[in-house]
């Protein structure tokens, strides 16, 4: 995960440099236009980079933003899943999410289109998780047990703050960092979620998780 | 600007990711609290629990001691426990139950800390105790009350002190007695077998308006007759009618001396009777030291034993002591002790005065005072340093002087 932040440092001072090069100029429109002015889909580098490199892990994200004026909707949708082993235990758990949502953007008059943005996600998730292992009572004794959780789902929202820069003609660099909160499940009665696809792993003495997605996309105009 | 604030991010996400790894410290909440209470006053209760046992286990919990409270565990594998209760009554053990149902859930924590369980929605479901009620239905990972167990309070419950008399304190000291037992005239229980204690808990008869108990002690046996009114009531709709018991009057033709110091019966029990020694007036303090005078200071002295000459008792035999405490003849004005010591056997004769005295309105005795050395066979003369005895004794009436 460190790799993944030194790499994400890099390459957001590389879209800096670009941008830095060139003349800033004003933006003269001053009318609110709200006709979509582009598209950008990509993926989250942070899924594959893991999928590739964690053995307990598999996963990917897709991403796709509409640039409405200063506003960004966003929908975000993903799949993945864990294979954990604790001493006396296996855990595995698999599911697929969507994040839907919207950004502002606070530097909408950037020359070169660069975004800084704050924005809020709903988030769900349709997942299945089980868990295998010994469980040892010092007064009711040992006894393996195995649970299972099908077709469970879950929700939660999620403050999202981050940067998108464009690296090269349409492509385009960007981080989102997610602060999710509020996470409720249903068809969890055996089982609570240790990891809900989507959202992460569910501390219940906490009630939130941070998440971050590193993205690679293509900006296609729409105008 | 646009720099910093990635930067920020940038650190503040590696600060928090550092973050994530759980305590594995104590991760289920399976274990129940239990708090007991009295409905009357909701303030705790101390219960003498003897054991407590869990269904499907055959470990015993809390065995034999005093409580305010217990911790119990459930199992994590099921959804409902009943606990037995072993509680000690007065009249012998005491069983009561309580089974509630749970919920219980599993989570997987970590690879490190492998599952935990999670414990909630507490449901009382059945008991045999005065009062339950719940408190939490959600055990936390500290132990706190889920369930607060109340009792109805003790009507019949009286308490007993036996007191020493001193020569002017009128309440006394608490005193050990030596018991083979206590019976009363309405059960064939025999309460506190082989016991030592100075007070004693008594159940009085509801049917009836007066007990007489009789204690057994190992030196011989004494009655006692509580005699006091019975008032039928509901103070606590969860209790019931009960009888509560009000203006307690005590007698006795063997005890020296016995008060009612509370008519009414109280929960936790207080002293409702004192029973009081009268105190003992002919005892004197003898000192053994180095020289005469204050300057002189107390010595051990091997002692094969001391007599008197109006009884065969031996006082201190083979003891080696530093003082002694003898008993005077209060039916004489004049008494002779025999100390023998390792080099032989030595006299020493006390004359006094006798006045009789009523102490505490019931106890007669001879106030004795004007002690003096009548005789002495120590090379030194004993000094007379306290004339007049008391009790309990604290004050060194005579110093025989033994040189080192």
């Amino acid at each position: 995960m460190r790799s993944l932040f030194l790499i994400s440092i890099l390459l957001f001072c590389a879209g800096l440099t670009v941008s830095a090069q060139e003349k800033k100029k004003r933006d003269s429109v001053t009318v609110r236009d709200f006709i979509p002015k582009a598209i950008r889909v990509g993926g989250d580098v942070v899924a594959l980079v893991r999928s590739q490199y964690e053995d307990s892990y598999s996963g990917w994200e897709m991403n796709a933003e509409v640039d409405i004026h200063r506003y960004i909707l966003a929908f975000e949708t993903g799949n993945w899943q864990l294979d954990l082993n604790s001493e006396d235990g296996l855990y595995a758990n698999k599911g697929t999410y969507f994040r839907i949502g919207a950004d502002v953007n606070f530097i909408p008059r950037n020359p070169q289109g660069n975004i800084l943005f704050l924005g809020a996600r709903y988030g769900r998730s349709i997942f299945s998780e089980s868990l295998t292992t010994m469980v040892s009572d010092p007064v009711w004794g040992d006894q393996e047990v195995q649970y299972n959780t099908d077709d469970a789902n879950g929700r939660w929202f999620e403050v999202t703050g981050g940067l998108r820069v464009r690296l090269w003609k349409i492509v385009w660099l960007g981080y989102t960092a997610r602060y999710k909160f509020g996470l409720a499940t249903n068809g969890t009665d055996t089982m609570e979620p240790h990891d809900v696809p989507g959202y992460g792993t569910n501390d219940s003495e906490k009630d939130s998780t941070w998440g971050f997605s590193y993205l690679v996309m293509i900006r296609l105009p729409l105008r | 600007m646009i720099r910093k604030v990635a930067l920020y991010a940038i650190f503040a996400l590696l600060a928090l990711s550092c973050l994530d790894e759980p305590d594995c410290y104590n991760l289920n909440n399976n274990v129940i609290g239990i708090a007991f209470r009295k409905i009357a006053d909701n303030k705790a209760d101390t219960v003498a629990i003897i054991g407590i046992t869990v269904n499907g286990s055959d470990s015993l919990f809390h065995e034999t001691k005093l409580a305010t409270g217990v911790e119990l565990p459930v199992n994590v594998l099921d959804d409902e426990v009943e606990f037995v209760f072993q509680l000690a009554g007065l009249d012998g053990p005491i069983t009561r139950t309580l089974r509630t149902s749970y919920k219980s859930r599993i989570q997987f924590v970590s690879e490190d800390c492998g599952e935990r369980f999670i414990i909630s929605d507490l449901r009382l479901e059945d008991h045999d105790f005065d009062s339950v009620r719940l408190v939490n239905d959600q055990p936390g990972r500290e132990v706190t009350p889920n369930y607060g167990i109340y009792r109805c309070p003790i009507t019949n419950r009286m308490k007993i002190s036996f007191r020493q008399l001193g020569t002017v304190d009128s309440v006394g000291a608490a005193m050990d007695v030596f018991l083979d037992g206590i019976s009363s005239d309405f059960s064939a229980l025999v309460l506190y077998p082989d016991d030592t204690a100075s007070s004693f808990l008594l159940p009085l008869n509801p049917a009836s308006t007066s007990v007489t108990y009789n204690f057994d002690f190992k030196e011989g046996e004494a009655d006692l007759v509580v005699d006091y009114r019975t008032v039928n009531t509901t103070r606590y709709s969860v209790c019931g009618s009960q009888t509560f018991f009000t203006d307690l009057f005590a007698s006795s033709a063997v005890f020296d001396k016995v008060r009612v110091v509370r008519d009414s019966i109280r929960d936790p029990a207080v002293t409702n009777v004192l029973i009081q020694r009268c105190p003992d007036t002919n005892f004197i303090k003898i000192d053994f030291v180095n020289q005469a005078g204050e300057a002189g200071r107390r010595k051990v002295v091997a002692l094969n034993g001391i007599t008197t000459d109006y009884s065969a008792e031996v006082f201190y035999e083979d003891e080696s002591v530093s003082s002694v405490i003898l008993p005077l003849n209060d039916q004489a004005d004049a008494t002779r002790f025999t100390f023998d010591l390792e080099s032989g056997p030595v006299d020493l004769e006390i004359a006094y005065t006798r006045t009789a005295v009523t102490l505490h309105k019931v106890c007669e005795r001879f106030a004795i005072s004007g002690l003096s050395i009548v005789s002495s066979g120590f090379a030194t003369t004993p000094e007379v340093r306290e004339d007049e005895t008391e009790f309990p004794v604290n004050k060194t009436n005579i110093a025989i002087i033994i040189p080192d």
